[in-house]
């Protein structure tokens, strides 16, 4: 990119994937030089405009997300970041809905392919990885691909921050700060990153925890390696990367006897979930 | 050990395949309204349609006193992968001491495909069990075959129901095979009586490709029969999901089919999704006069190509009814639904005749 040139606005849609990996896609972009624009909170209106684009059947959270892409459009970007998430592992997979995430917006939205941005992502659990990115010039790429490696030690790191300091991400990444004071209960709360931390789809119900005077644990507080314990004990787990991380999690919280209580958050027709409660 | 299966495709011949291992069987009841608000009771809430079906049909055949449950299973993204684990978990939270037999695919498992092999093998010799093994698979084939027969022979029949009594009478007579020599006089007899059946072949009939979620597609009590449905609005279904195709697929995947739908969808999520968009533009190419896709309310793949759809109908022009089931679906509605599409198809067709010149007489 020359000097003088504009700089490339990308839309970052602030829902599912960056809900979890928000630092990463905001470093990586930033880093290589462009633009990230995040889009605005979500309200009730940004599902309902998400929601007349697509069939009736679709989960809240695609909804809330379509309303996004929307949203960034009115922004005026000149790309959105639309991550094809692919998993390697015999058994670890996104959610359907997830992997097919690109088309969905392609053919709701009548957005066209030279507005997305996608690059290709081998997602493992925590760490991400580019395996192809969108075609660029060379020059542009390589710049992109140090960025990528910088943004995934970002990210790591904030997780780290989460499990030393016991923080929720979005406390993490500063997009969220409350005090806590005089927490009498200890509450595991599970849920996807994208729902229990958007203030539409899960009205707020971090804060209201906090309010009635609840720490909360969720599953990026523990070690990784206690929630592959957990998952190791059964006979065929769950498959899907975000679940595997809940049903891990909920399993460990179980036996923790630090925990008082346990709160599961899920989507109205969430099929990934529909499987997992009833282990 | 008394064994008894999914109620899908074919399952006499099943059936046949456990006795001649020499287990005892249980026919799974064929799926009713009672199987559904059972299935539907236990469930978890969200999960799809034929889950529902399959467990109600499994507490029926454990009510018969079946002990152990043989089904297949696969890795992927979709939900069905769970199905054997989900429904072994459920059944036994409710007190019944069941064995589910998950056959994965011997590619991702094979020692466990062996296990579960030897377990079913009932301590046969080899040969024995692999001649039984053949003769099911050709069976299977013959039945599909024959089905496909009837499907595309019933809008014609002059007896409304005929074919269907017919069909019942072929499947009885596949399942009284006991050799492969017994089997091609079996295959004569059921083309006789085929062509003894009455038709009016010079009826003129619409032709409608039925794609979409396979349980759905391939199971007739799940969706209402809705192939029969349909013949009696002149109205031929094709569809492509059969047992021994979703067997040759697995054998060897079809490339060309999968090609076709890059267009649309370059990579599969997890179910049949980039299959049906391929049988789409493959019925389209042969001429058809429209498609239904059907998919379970919140099924995650086919949800992806439902999105794809609307765009499909207009790159194709070609009209697609998408209906999605499950047990609160009221038929009623569904069959309006049906009716009305049908007439737009009609209406079409009418249209695109050449001394048409835009003008349409209401046919009925």
């Amino acid at each position: 990119m020359n000097r003088g040139q504009k700089k490339l606005k990308i839309g970052i849609p602030r829902t599912l994937f960056s809900s979890y990996h928000l630092t990463y896609w905001r470093q990586m972009i930033t880093l290589s030089g462009m633009e990230a624009i995040l889009s605005e909170e979500s309200s009730k209106e940004t599902a309902e405009r998400g929601g007349r684009r697509l069939p009736h059947e679709f989960c809240i959270p695609i909804k809330v997300f379509i309303g996004h892409i929307l949203n960034l459009l009115d922004k005026g970007v000149d790309q959105i970041l639309l991550p094809r998430m692919i998993t390697k592992g015999k058994a670890n997979f996104f959610c359907p809905k997830l992997i097919g995430l690109p088309e969905i917006v392609r053919f709701t939205t009548c957005l066209g392919t030279e507005r997305m941005f996608s690059p290709e992502i081998v997602c493992d659990g925590l760490g991400l990885r580019v395996i192809k990115l969108p075609d660029l010039d060379p020059a542009m790429s390589r710049r992109m691909k140090t960025a990528a490696r910088q943004a995934n030690e970002d990210c790591k790191g904030v997780l780290t921050k989460c499990r030393t300091q016991r923080l929720t991400l979005p406390e993490a990444t500063g997009l969220f700060k409350i005090d806590r004071s005089g927490e009498r209960l200890n509450i595991g709360l599970l849920g996807y990153a994208y729902s229990i931390y958007d203030p539409f789809i899960s009205k707020k119900i971090l804060e209201k925890l906090y309010k009635l005077g609840c720490a909360v644990t969720t599953w990026e507080m523990l070690e990784p390696g206690l929630i592959e314990r957990n998952l190791a004990g059964l006979k065929r787990p769950l498959f899907w990367n975000f679940g595997r991380m809940l049903l891990g999690a909920g399993l460990s919280f179980i036996d923790d006897s630090g925990i008082d209580g346990l709160i599961y958050a899920t989507a109205f027709g969430c099929g990934p979930d529909s499987v997992a409660t009833k282990f | 050990m008394k064994i008894t299966f999914p109620h899908m495709g074919p399952v006499l011949i099943y059936k046949k395949l456990f006795e001649r291992l020499g287990h005892e069987v249980i026919m799974p009841p064929r799926p009713s309204q009672r199987t559904i608000e059972l299935g539907a009771k236990y469930s978890p809430e969200f999960i799809c349609f034929p889950f529902k079906i399959i467990l109600g049909s499994y507490l029926e055949a454990l009510e018969l006193g079946a002990e152990v449950i043989v089904t297949t299973g696969f890795i992927g993204a979709c939900r069905a992968v769970y199905y054997g684990d989900l429904s072994e978990r459920i059944l036994r939270q409710l007190g019944y001491k069941v064995k589910v037999i998950v056959f994965d695919s011997p590619a991702e498992d094979f020692q466990g495909f062996l296990r579960n092999c030897r377990e079913i093998g009932n301590r046969r010799p080899l040969p024995e069990v692999i001649g039984n093994l053949n003769l099911a698979i050709r069976l299977i084939y013959a039945s599909d075959y024959f089905q496909k027969q009837i499907t595309h022979l019933r809008p014609y029949e002059l007896i409304s129901g005929t074919f269907s009594r017919k069909w019942t009478e072929i499947q009885s007579l596949l399942a009284s095979c006991v050799s492969l020599k017994h089997l091609k006089k079996v295959i004569k007899e059921a083309r006789q009586i085929i062509a003894a059946v009455p038709i009016d072949i010079s009826r003129e009939i619409l032709k409608v490709g039925l794609v979409g979620e396979i349980y759905l597609v391939m199971e007739g009590c799940s969706n209402n029969e809705i192939e029969e449905k349909l013949a009696k609005f002149g109205v031929e279904v094709v569809r492509k999901q059969y047992i021994s195709n979703w067997f040759n697929h697995f054998l060897f995947p079809p490339r060309k089919l999968l090609r076709a739908a890059d267009t649309y969808l370059k990579y599969t999520v997890g179910g049949h999704e980039k299959e049906n968009i391929g049988y789409i533009l493959e019925f389209k190419k042969r001429g058809f006069d429209g498609i239904i896709h059907l998919l379970p309310f919140g099924c995650m793949p086919e949800l992806v190509t439902q999105t794809i759809i609307p765009a499909l109908a207009t790159d194709l022009d070609l009209p697609i009814l998408s209906l999605s089931l499950d047990e609160q679906t009221g038929w009623v509605s569904n069959m309006i639904r049906l009716e009305a599409f049908v007439e737009l198809l009609w209406t079409r067709h009418d249209l695109l005749k050449e001394n048409c010149n835009g003008k349409v007489i209401c046919r009925r």
